[in-house]
């Protein structure tokens, strides 16, 4: 059941009467129920490993906060760790592992048949797995006692808004919500249906339209020229942008709606001046449960050079083969693990040597106080250079193969003439690219003042008539131009 | 540490701001609702009193479902009564007249091709209960239905396909984007209203030739003709394009139980490409041949495709009227070869 379909619509409009008409004390109950039928719309078979996933963490954690010896404890989150992994292991990389070795065996003259299990991945299963970890180390490392009441861990692992494709929250701010079922607001309702408005237009107006045109071209790259391959990569940056950032849009605002406060997951990532700033605004749910759960345990930053280089290196792969079982996501997160890196060199030089220093500083931030024309110049490279890194990440990312994404880096060095007839056998007809173009520029303008100047969309939502205006403007760009269908989420397939 | 808890410009407290009351809200959601209903009617007596602002696919879409109504179709005499269905590759690629007046004075030929949309089967069925009876129906390719949804009307499938479902509950939608074009095209024609009346010449000359329509808009090309060298990227000069023939398919079952109650036979007939748009297909279409060898009513005549010179396209995909008078020459000849010699 997609976010973008009226048979969620029509889930959700039932689901917020009986949640609104339920006592307090068991809209719990409901939330469970509800967020185990959203579930099994996918494929009731999936909930079994939910189920499995909740159950296993839920008494590994009991055992690690009861357990009196270390070998105990060390002994549950063990079992935690192995069984999660394992599971999320053999659905997501058991294949690309067998297929490698047949590959390395074939390479030293061993030919070997090809092996596959063919298991179907189930829908939002690395999302649930590091937020039920995430719980189980919390527990382990006693920032989090482990939660006695099964109902609220449940709820936890499977809370429908977010459970496919997050974002990754964690037990300490979400189980304390569940418990006090604090009431909803007028200001949350209207805030939170702002932000599902808003992500279904991000989504459907501007993903979903951009699709066509970018699966097209990155299905065949080697039939398409520079000019072409250029633009289906800068397209992909806002598709990829608008469908995960939107999904996360909806998956708040429907929370807010019934009371409960999801992490922010995006702050206009494309506004960054550098690759350190790009990555506090994506994904920043993933990001930090990296942060906390893996880069902190290596050591983090406070450690040596060569081992801080190493620990870049390891979160960034990780992150990176999160994302898929493919060597192009793994280059893909050791591009930005190696970029980091070479960031910090700069960064460091500069301080260290002073004609590094008469030079500038690193830019600051685009802001609505960053307005000197130094500043604004040091911002605006930054903010190009920061696109151009993360554009060359984005075709290594959406590639099918590392042969591909070698094909289009290289095709930009040759930039032909494009057609037409091109883009509207790819999708993008004059009509649509006109939408495309405008709802772009909307989005860059209202992101811009997300950005910068939040306290005019503040007092612009102060009064009842501009919102309301606003919400029908949005409520038929959505319903006339907005691309219906079955259009999954980017992120599901993670 | 990076907060990560929920700051942002929807939450963060907006100053001296009034205070949202659930009475404010409520009545900001209900003159929402009015708002939205008021729209809802006016785009929608709109769409209905301009119906030649709609874009030509949808207005064929409209004419076709009328032609389809016509109990006088073809004239008592005629021996050969060909009804042809597709995309719009066979809208603007079969030319009923030439076609007839090629296979002989009694004959006659009907184009019922509708754009975007091979599947016929309803519209063939119309025709077939209000008393049209051909004797032929050419098609192109065989009906592939995307899905199974497609094939059923429930309340549940329609309920299941959001692409339905808006259609359903914004029968206007296109009407926009419609307006949109209409207004860019209209720069060429010199006003909205001299756009208007060109539109409504367009489905009034569609009527005469028989359904025949040739696709103007999408030619952005000198004299209607693709330049010489056109190629695209996505073609593929080496493959030969093959047709999915499925048998066992739902819809082309319910061709056959047609086409034995109403006493017809199907054709399938070429189709035409560009040069390089794929390889050249062989002579006989051996394995389309092959899946229908059991089905007597259906016959596969000639090539999957034929190449057509680029001076014969308005565009990539679909040949201009030259084109289309050399394609259904063609089509004559072949159909007259097979067909009528089997009769």
């Amino acid at each position: 059941m997609l976010f973008n379909s009226f048979q969620f619509f029509v889930f959700f409009s039932t689901f917020l009467v009986l949640y609104f008409s339920t006592p307090r004390g068991a809209r719990p109950v409901l939330l469970l129920i509800a967020s185990y039928i959203f579930y099994a719309g996918w494929r009731p078979s999936f909930l079994i490993l939910l189920l499995f996933t909740t159950f296993v963490d839920y008494f590994s954690a009991l055992a690690i906060d009861t357990a009196k010896s270390a070998v105990v404890r060390r002994a549950a989150l063990f079992t935690s760790l192995t069984i999660n992994f394992g599971l999320l292991g053999t659905f997501k990389y058991l294949d690309f592992l067998l297929s490698n070795i047949v590959g390395a065996a074939g390479f030293f003259g061993v030919e070997l048949p090809p092996l596959a299990l063919n298991l179907i991945l189930p829908v939002g299963i690395s999302f649930y797995t590091f937020q039920s970890v995430g719980y189980t180390l919390d527990v382990y490392n006693r920032r989090f006692p482990a939660e006695r009441n099964l109902l609220y861990y449940a709820v936890y692992v499977a809370f429908f808004p977010q459970l496919v494709a997050g974002p990754i929250e964690r037990a300490s701010h979400m189980i304390a919500q569940y418990k006090a079922q604090r009431p909803t607001s007028p200001e949350r309702i209207a805030t939170g249906l702002w932000l599902v408005g808003w992500g279904l237009f991000k989504k459907m107006c501007i993903a979903d339209i951009a699709a066509p045109f970018v699966n097209g071209v990155f299905t065949n790259p080697t039939s398409f020229n520079g000019s072409y391959t250029f633009i289906a990569v800068f397209l992909f940056a806002l598709q990829i942008y608008c469908d995960f950032s939107g999904y996360s849009d909806i998956a708040i605002g429907i929370a807010r709606i019934m009371g409960i406060d999801l992490m922010i997951n995006f702050r206009q990532p494309y506004f960054a001046t550098s690759l350190t700033d790009f990555w506090r605004r994506w994904h920043i749910s993933l990001s930090t449960w990296f942060r906390d759960y893996l880069y902190v345990p290596l050591g983090g930053n406070r450690t040596t050079r060569p081992a801080w280089v190493r620990n870049m290196l390891v979160v960034f792969g990780v992150s990176g083969l999160w994302h898929g079982a493919n060597w192009t996501f793994l280059i893909w997160g050791l591009w930005h693990g190696t970029a980091l890196v070479l960031e910090d060199v700069v960064r460091r030089s500069r301080r260290l040597s002073p004609v590094a220093a008469a030079v500038g500083a690193a830019p600051a931030p685009l802001t609505a106080t960053n307005v000197s024309s130094a500043g604004l110049a040091g911002a605006a490279a930054g903010l190009v250079y920061t696109l151009a890194a993360v554009l060359i990440g984005w075709v290594f990312f959406r590639a099918r193969s590392f042969h591909d994404a070698i094909y289009i880096l290289k095709s930009w060095t040759h930039f032909g003439p494009v057609s037409y007839g091109t883009f509207k056998i790819l999708g993008l007809s004059s009509v649509e690219l006109l939408l495309l173009v405008s709802h772009i520029i909307v989005l860059v303008i209202v992101d811009g003042l997300i950005a910068n100047r939040p306290g005019l969309l503040r007092s612009a939502r102060a009064g009842w008539i501009l919102p309301m205006f606003g919400a029908l403007v949005l409520f038929y760009d959505i319903m006339l131009f907005g691309a219906f269908g079955s259009n999954d989420f980017i992120y599901f397939q993670f | 540490m990076l907060d990560t808890r929920v700051k942002d410009w929807t939450t963060e407290p907006h100053g001296a701001a009034v205070e949202l009351t659930y009475s404010t809200l409520w009545r900001t959601f209900g003159v929402f609702l009015i708002l939205a209903a008021a729209i809802w009617l006016s785009l929608y007596a709109i769409s209905k009193s301009f119906p030649f602002v709609q874009n030509g696919a949808t207005a064929i879409a409209e004419e076709k479902q009328i032609l389809a109504l016509n109990p006088h179709m073809f004239a008592p005499g005629d021996k050969i009564r060909v009804i042809a269905f597709g995309n719009s590759k066979t809208l603007a690629g079969f030319r009923p007249s030439v076609f007839s007046s090629q296979v002989g004075s009694e004959s006659s030929a009907e184009n019922l091709a509708i754009p975007g949309d091979s599947r016929f089967l309803d519209l063939l069925e119309t025709a077939l209960t209000h008393g049209a009876a051909p004797t032929h129906v050419f098609l192109q390719t065989l009906p592939l239905p995307e899905d199974e949804a497609d094939r059923s009307q429930s309340p549940w499938n329609y309920f299941l396909d959001n692409k339905k479902m808006v259609k359903l509950l914004f029968p206007f939608r296109p009407f926009i984007r419609d307006a949109i074009i209409f207004a860019f095209e209209s720069r060429s024609a010199g006003s909205l209203t001299a756009q208007y009346r060109s539109n409504a010449s367009q489905i009034e000359k569609m009527r005469e030739e028989r359904g025949y329509y040739f696709i103007k808009s999408q030619s952005h090309y000198a004299g209607d003709r693709l330049p010489d060298g056109y190629s695209l990227p996505t073609d593929t000069p080496n493959k030969v394009a093959t047709r999915n023939v499925d048998t066992n398919d739902p819809y082309f079952q319910r061709l056959m139980r047609l086409a034995d109650q109403y006493d017809f036979q199907i054709v399938l007939i070429p189709t035409a490409y560009r040069p390089g748009e794929f390889a050249e297909a062989p002579p006989i279409d051996a394995e389309s041949v092959k899946a229908l060898k059991s089905f007597p009513r259906v016959h596969v005549v000639g090539p999957a495709y034929w190449i057509y010179d680029l001076a014969e396209f308005s565009d990539p995909v679909h040949l201009n009227m030259h084109g289309a008078e050399r394609y259904s020459k063609q089509l004559a000849a072949l159909f007259q070869g097979q067909i009528a010699a089997r009769r």
